[in-house]
């Protein structure tokens, strides 16, 4: 089955060039310097994520958008899931 | 005194108290930072009251583990329309502070809860207050702070930055020796003006002149056995960059206004990564990029 996530914390994200950075509002000076850089497609992925869609429909997502076939889009959206999941909370 | 003017970076601080018993004795640091305020605009209002406010509706947002002798060093709390830093000052009397601000971060009210009745001389820019004071309204202005030392030498300005202990202070002394003017090796400010990256002095403990420069290129230090170069781009640069910058990422204004400052001063002020061997060659090295 696949997962679902919801995000745990409010996030900024700004565009530089074709990558992107993510900065997490943080409640503790401990993670202050919390930085992700993302691609497009971890843009793209983390966009999607609202607590309602799944990862597998993600993945679904990004076949209609990007040239990949949907084993590669289930890999890439749980591998960024899994990078990101100090950021996420599973449903 | 119960009022002065600051210029920290070109950002003018009104501070003041119309408490009766309260002297405003602002840290010898501070001394070369005060000006006339006849004609100063105003960025920053300061007002310094005696008591201890209300706080039962406020919520803690932004904790701070660090805690000297049992206590936090600072918290901060909101309500949903404005927040409090709450600290003790780090001298000799810890006098309790609350300092209210809203989301502008142009506007403070310090309560000191100090007797009414007895005569208190205060500078409310004592630690912690005053560097984070500072930090908000540096944000709030076109710039950041950054944990960094700065040099000029031969008409070209440097900012040096990294991990404690990398060999800010050291690089900054080696290009002294070698002619450099130092403009400080802890805390500087980096602002936009005019399209330029300036970088300032913040007062500090001890007393110094405010200086400033035109920055030309920032780089983040690694120890090594031979001096290297490598520039950064892109995300890399923007994000191994703003890990040295002083930041508190509570509040999304202050992030989405640092982000985009380092995202536009990076295509006009190379970053990047300097290996370096503690040595005077290192002032040639940097000169010929």
């Amino acid at each position: 089955m696949s997962n679902t996530f919801t995000k745990k914390t409010e996030c900024v994200i700004k565009e530089v060039g074709n990558e992107f950075i993510l900065v997490p509002i943080t409640d503790n000076i401990a993670e202050m310097n919390t930085m992700y850089n993302l691609n497009e497609m971890g843009a793209f992925i983390w966009n999607l994520i609202d607590g309602k869609i799944s990862n597998q429909e993600i993945a679904e997502k990004i076949i209609e958008e990007y040239d990949i076939d949907i084993e590669t889009a289930k890999k890439d959206v749980d591998n960024f899931t899994e990078k990101i999941s100090a950021l996420l909370k599973k449903i | 005194m119960n009022s002065y003017t600051l210029n920290i970076a070109d950002i003018i601080y009104s501070v003041k108290t119309f408490e009766k018993n309260l002297i405003l004795k602002p840290e010898i640091g501070y001394d070369n930072f005060i000006i006339d305020n006849n004609n100063a605009k105003v960025d920053i209002i300061v007002n310094i009251k005696i008591g201890r406010p209300k706080i039962e509706e406020y919520k803690l947002i932004f904790d701070v583990p660090d805690t000297i002798e049992g206590k936090k060093l600072w918290t901060i709390s909101g309500n949903g329309k404005d927040y409090f830093l709450h600290t003790t000052f780090q001298n000799e009397n810890k006098e309790e502070v609350f300092a209210f601000f809203d989301d502008n971060f142009n506007k403070w009210e310090i309560f000191i809860n100090v007797d009414k009745n007895q005569t208190a001389e205060i500078d409310p820019f004592t630690y912690p207050l005053g560097p984070i004071i500072m930090l908000y309204a540096t944000l709030v202005n076109n710039g950041i702070m950054i944990h960094s030392s700065g040099v000029k030498h031969n008409n070209k300005s440097y900012v040096f930055s990294g991990f404690s202990g990398i060999g800010k202070t050291t690089i900054s002394e080696i290009f002294k020796n070698e002619g450099a003017e130092r403009i400080n090796d802890d805390r500087l400010i980096i602002r936009e003006i005019n399209s330029k990256y300036i970088v300032y002095n913040t007062p500090m403990f001890y007393s110094d002149i405010k200086k400033q420069m035109t920055l030309d290129k920032i780089f983040l230090l690694a120890q090594a056995k031979e001096n290297s170069y490598s520039k950064l781009k892109g995300a890399l640069a923007i994000s191994r960059f703003s890990a040295f910058c002083m930041q508190h990422n509570f509040h999304d204004k202050l992030i989405k206004n640092q982000l985009s400052f380092v995202i536009k001063m990076h295509i006009n002020v190379p970053i990047g990564v300097l290996g370096f061997k503690p040595d005077k060659e290192i002032v040639e090295f940097i000169d010929k990029l």
